[in-house]
């Protein structure tokens, strides 16, 4: 039902038909532009030694949690103090890729004097817009796949931080020692999660060299995992799981557990945390390191050394638990040359 | 100002999805879910495309569309023909799409670092370096000339976006369509074949969604296979809450409006961000302020809250089913 108008009546009737909410749309700007103008000028106005510090992650996951604490932790150790060198603010996406760019927006306006990005998307977000503020990343499995740069040390001027690849290798070592004549590992993988993919190929690649073929299972939800993880383990004769560490298994992490225990299959995880969830072990470049390594890298970096002239760096650290419990039910040994090299045991 | 700026671009950005959402919700009353899909579509089409470097950038926009429209003639297709129920359809294609776009994509994420896009296009055109910060004042701000041009350019993407369905609805076609939203029986009595204009409508809401995926592929420079996840709920909330500001059906009107909700929603996200203490409670923030912002307008009209008895003609007109007729 159209309103038939003059031509004269329209300069008034949609001017104050769109009225209030211009006028709400123009509120919530000046608002924001005031309320950012303010944050730039008390980030000009700090002199010296104090740092503003900015985390942005992409999703809440346990392994994006972990990050986060590591480099809170990781800061401390470096000896600065929060308060008084340095404030640190968080910044979490929720996985909305729009909101993702309105943090990376607000943290490049206030002026932080570094960055740390958790997770790929994070990483790439921050690598388009952010061009002179350092940025430190972490939980990051294929920084040169992201576009951070060409290779290890040759990369965007501005970004250095930790590349948390797995150790792919030495987690088969490991599954030859612990049963030398197993012919077939597997996992669940997500094809959604570009560094899951990456790594279930890296683990196929380590596993082939030793004459073991992977089974891999696609769950694309939270929801998919646990009928995945019972399709992986029924029928296909699948001796041990690796699962490999990407967001959707570390949180779904108890179904693969769940449906592997119902087949007596050993579980290995690649998650430090998974051990004490009931993996009979973790080989794990755990991500709370990771998250301490980036921490360290910032020092450097707030100290004065260019990010261009620091190579990224895999997490520094590869840590075993042992999961007796979990070992025994599954029916596996642990031989001494292994269970001596463990870093700690849940019994 | 940057944050404001940037905020303005992907408002822009995503209003066009908003567009798309009207169509589909209010002129054929469901929501299409398929959007989702398609808006993940658009932006792994324009993504790949812009990679392969073949096609300008304006010709990815419009392949990325046309993606966009076909998924959205499947879904219109599977309703019609196959008589299975709307939502049920868009759920089946959304499903779908995902796979398709990460074949469409080979893997899950796609970086377009230094790649022509069309804001990078858009500021080659005004002589603006990718480079050098140049800043330029907009009444006493400083702002960067890059930041400014982005969200000049998704002004002006939205405009002719909203213009062209404007036009559109308003020609013969548009008028069998929207008669078929609102009537079938009387449409179709009247000749106009349902089914297609259904088809078309879907298609054409598609369209809209895969575009403004592309476009935010091009503006974050890369793209992810779940970047539609949550898309067509935010597309929704922009649609209704330029509704209640606007208050007003006419075609004009209601189209002004969504791109207006799609800019006022992403500016309470932005100021929730800037505030937001805990980053845990970002998303409770963001709620609350929508609540507000629509909340404030009533109380604003003579409290209408208080009233016991309102004006039974102007409850009759607040609650009838909005409709653009």
């Amino acid at each position: 039902m159209y309103k038939r108008l003059k031509y004269s009546e329209w300069l008034i009737y949609y001017p104050a038909k769109l009225f209030p909410a211009l006028a709400l749309i123009f509120a919530a700007s000046a608002l924001l532009l005031f309320s950012s103008q303010k944050a730039a000028e008390k980030a000009g106005g700090t002199a010296g030694k104090f740092f503003r510090l900015a985390v942005v992650a992409y999703s809440d996951t346990p392994i994006s949690e972990e990050g986060r604490r590591g480099i809170k932790d990781g800061l401390m150790e470096t000896g600065m103090d929060e308060k008084r060198d340095y404030e640190m603010a968080e910044y979490s996406a929720h996985s909305d890729a729009a909101a993702l760019n309105g943090i990376i927006d607000a943290v490049k306006n206030a002026d932080y004097d570094l960055i740390f990005t958790i997770s790929t998307p994070a990483l790439q977000a921050a690598l388009k817009k952010i061009q002179k503020t350092p940025v430190v990343f972490s939980s990051t499995g294929d920084p040169i796949g992201a576009g951070a740069g060409k290779s290890f040390s040759s990369h965007a001027e501005n970004v250095t931080g930790i590349c948390s690849m797995s150790d792919f290798s030495g987690m088969i070592k490991l599954v030859k020692e612990i049963s030398p004549d197993v012919k077939k590992i597997g996992t669940v993988f997500c094809p959604a999660e570009i560094n899951s993919v990456l790594y279930k190929d890296c683990l196929k690649k380590a596993a082939e060299g030793e004459g073991i073929s992977l089974e891999t299972v696609p769950a694309n939800s939270a929801g998919e995992v646990a009928d995945a993880a019972n399709s992986l383990c029924e029928g296909r004769g699948v001796e041990i799981i690796c699962q490999i560490a990407d967001n959707l298994s570390a949180a779904s992490f108890p179904a693969i557990l769940k449906a592997a225990a119902a087949e007596r299959i050993p579980v290995f995880g690649f998650i430090e945390s998974d051990a004490k969830k009931g993996a009979a072990l973790s080989y794990a470049k755990d991500y709370y390191r990771g998250g301490i390594d980036s921490a360290k890298l910032a020092f450097r970096i707030l100290k004065g050394e260019k990010p261009a002239g620091i190579p990224f760096e895999y997490i520094s650290k590869t840590t075993l638990v042992i999961n007796k419990k979990a070992a025994e039910t599954a029916g596996i040994k642990i031989p001494k040359a292994v269970a001596d090299r463990a870093d700690s045991f849940i019994e | 100002m940057p944050l404001l700026l940037g905020t303005f671009t992907i408002g822009f950005i995503l209003s066009i999805l908003a567009i798309g959402a009207l169509i589909s919700f209010r002129i054929f009353n469901f929501a299409d879910i398929t959007s989702e899909g398609s808006l993940a579509l658009g932006a792994s089409a324009a993504a790949v495309l812009i990679a392969a470097r073949s096609f300008d950038p304006f010709t990815v926009l419009l392949i990325a569309s046309a993606a966009g429209a076909a998924a959205g003639a499947v879904t219109g297709v599977l309703h019609t023909k196959f008589k299975i129920n709307a939502l049920l359809a868009g759920i089946l294609v959304m499903t779908a799409l995902y796979s398709v776009n990460l074949h469409v994509m080979g893997k899950s994420n796609v970086a377009l670092m230094n790649e022509e896009t069309v804001f990078t296009f858009f500021n080659k055109c005004l002589s603006i370096s990718e480079t050098a910060n140049k800043t330029v004042s907009v009444f006493g701000w400083p702002a960067g000339a890059k930041d400014l041009s982005g969200a000049a350019l998704s002004f002006i993407l939205a405009l002719v976006c909203g213009t062209a369905l404007f036009w559109f609805l308003r020609t013969e076609l548009g008028s069998a369509m929207r008669a078929t939203g609102d009537n079938p029986q009387m449409a179709s009595a009247l000749g106009v074949n349902t089914d297609l204009m259904v088809i078309a409508g879907l298609a054409l809401s598609n369209a809209l969604a895969a575009l403004s995926g592309a476009l935010l592929a091009s503006y974050q420079g890369f793209a992810d296979v779940q970047i539609g996840i949550g898309m067509l709920v935010w597309g929704l909330a922009s649609v209704i809450i330029g509704e209640t500001l606007v208050r007003e059906k006419s075609i004009g009107l209601a189209i002004t409006s969504a791109v207006m909700g799609s800019v006022f929603f992403r500016l309470l996200v932005a100021i929730a961000l800037r505030f937001g203490m805990n980053p845990n409670d970002m998303k409770l923030i963001t709620a609350l302020f929508v609540l507000m912002a629509l909340i404030l307008p009533s109380l604003g009209r003579g409290g209408k809250f208080f009233k016991k008895k309102a004006d039974p003609k102007e409850d009759a007109a607040a609650t009838k089913p909005s409709e653009i007729v």
